[in-house]
């Protein structure tokens, strides 16, 4: 059974579909009990959208996001090895560890800021040779927002299962496309899983086993458009 | 015997010929401007123009024993060629899509080679060639294992190929660029904002980064290469776990990482505008200068 779109499912719930996908799309619910519970959660969500605070609509959406946040962070897991031999509260000491890297790196963004204001701008011809500077290593030390992406073994393992399952949906020569890819994706993560099982704080890793986990993400997406 | 046989082999032969015969197509319809347009034309070849009209055309051929259809109103339409229920290979066709300028489309082919002009929207393929240019609002161009080459000027854009090579030239001022085994070849001044990845394919990066531009490069195996103008103005921050990095622009060697193993290595080029991050697994970092 082909099921409704994406588009055809948010279109149904919030009301934009055209008169006649909306009557062909809700035909199909009658007979599709997945793609119906799915436009049902969605319009939920647009009935508690529509019916929240005045503020959040008049754009005042920063003070929403520490919730946001809150929740996002509370759905990470770490899944490492190191994280089952840590004591009781070291969660509460990782936190405060975060917050204090988080306040270090917000003083040196005021401090970098602050020193690029005090600097006069580089004349033209200074810009035109330029001077390679080598920055102090340790400063590399203050990484992205996205180093700190950590990604569960339940994430990945799901992730793995729905590229098995897509891979059985597609054609015989749709699939062994799709298999080198995945082979490839699976390799990588292993290997990056293997490199953070040694060295768990490692920012670069984790970053690339969010790259590796996001490739994954767009070859399920690529199979299920090609199935 | 032989006779029979070769009454046989005429009949199939003629059978084949029937099959791989052609008829020319031509339909029309009106379409309001900026309407939704579906196309799913599995084998071939299909291209794509933008006209400054309220109407779709499609001329082409297609095979006498495939199933053309053309569905939809004013304001949205859904073409192409039937599948096969069986899932047997459809027969290539070639058809010639016009479609009023600012349309959005969506295309998706199986092996049709997908050749569009001025179009925005989504385009997929499995194992076609997929070649954008021109200008449009957004584009995402997706295939499994075809090759994929862009050629736009359009604020977003999106591309992903798995085994295929990946060319991005043009002006997109938001990219985001990955393939999987695939080379990924971005030659661009334009780009603000760019996002380039691999698993196991080498990546290029030719152009001049804009001032405050953000650039971040990650790649398992496969080499990242940063090809810069002299004067650059920018920051890096190169770093691989295994790999090398190998510094063309001046003798500064990168820091050893942990056991010796990679490296990495903190610079500042110029007034250091814009920033671009490296990361590699085992991928060699080169940073070349033009």
């Amino acid at each position: 059974m082909t099921h409704l779109s994406e588009e055809e499912r948010q279109g149904l719930a919030d009301g934009t579909l055209s008169f006649e996908r909306a009557a062909i799309a809700s035909a199909h619910l009658a007979t599709c009990d997945a793609c119906a519970a799915d436009v049902n959660r969605l319009r939920a969500v647009v009935r508690r959208v529509s019916s929240a605070p005045a503020s959040a609509a008049d754009g005042h959406t920063d003070e929403l996001w520490p919730a946001i946040r809150a929740r996002i962070e509370e759905r990470k897991v770490v899944p490492l090895p190191v994280a089952a031999t840590t004591r009781p509260g070291s969660w509460l000491r990782e936190r405060r560890a975060w917050m204090l890297l988080s306040a270090a790196a917000a003083i040196v963004i005021a401090v970098v800021a602050l020193q690029r204001a005090r600097t006069p701008s580089p004349s033209p011809t200074a810009a035109a040779t330029p001077v390679p500077k080598v920055l102090p290593s340790s400063a590399a030390t203050v990484a992205p927002a996205s180093a700190n992406t950590r990604i569960s073994q339940e994430e990945i393992q799901r992730l793995l299962d729905e590229v098995e399952m897509q891979k059985a949906m597609l054609p015989p020569g749709r699939a062994a496309l799709a298999d080198s890819d995945a082979r490839a994706i699976d390799q990588a993560i292993a290997e990056l899983r293997d490199a953070l099982a040694h060295d768990p704080d490692n920012p670069a890793l984790r970053q690339l086993l969010a790259e590796a986990v996001q490739q994954q993400g767009d070859l399920i997406k690529r199979m299920r458009n090609g199935s | 015997m032989f006779a029979a046989l070769a009454i046989a082999a005429g009949a199939c032969g003629t059978a084949d010929a029937q099959a791989a015969a052609t008829l020319p197509l031509i339909r029309a319809r009106p379409l309001a401007a900026g309407a939704p347009v579906k196309v799913f034309f599995p084998s071939g070849r299909i291209r794509i123009e933008t006209w400054n009209r309220d109407s779709i055309e499609v001329r082409g051929r297609i095979p006498r024993v495939e199933q053309f259809y053309l569905g939809g109103d004013r304001n949205g339409v859904k073409l192409g060629v039937e599948d096969h229920p069986d899932g047997s290979d459809v027969r290539p066709g070639d058809i010639v899509l016009r479609v009023p300028r600012g349309s959005q489309l969506s295309v998706k082919t199986v092996s049709a080679a997908i050749t569009g002009r001025d179009v925005s929207g989504w385009f997929y393929s499995v194992s076609g060639v997929i070649r954008l240019s021109g200008t449009a609002t957004s584009v995402e161009a997706e295939s499994m294992a075809g090759d994929v080459y862009l050629d736009v000027s359009v604020p977003w854009e999106r591309a992903r190929t798995g085994g295929g090579r990946l060319v991005v030239t043009g002006a997109p001022a938001d990219l985001d660029a990955a393939t999987v085994r695939g080379a990924l070849d971005v030659q661009s001044a334009a780009v603000m904002r760019g996002r380039f990845a691999s698993v196991e394919g080498d990546i290029r990066y030719a152009g001049v980064p804009s001032t405050d531009g953000v650039f971040e490069f990650s790649n398992h195996s496969g080499a990242v290469e940063l090809v810069l103008p002299r004067a650059v103005s920018t920051t890096l921050e190169l770093s691989t776990i295994t790999g090398t990095i190998e510094n063309g622009f001046t003798p500064v060697r990168a820091a050893a990482g942990a056991g010796g193993h990679g490296g990495t290595l903190r610079m500042q080029l110029g007034a250091g505008g814009s920033r671009m991050t490296v990361r590699t697994f085992r991928g060699t970092i080169r940073l070349q200068p033009r």
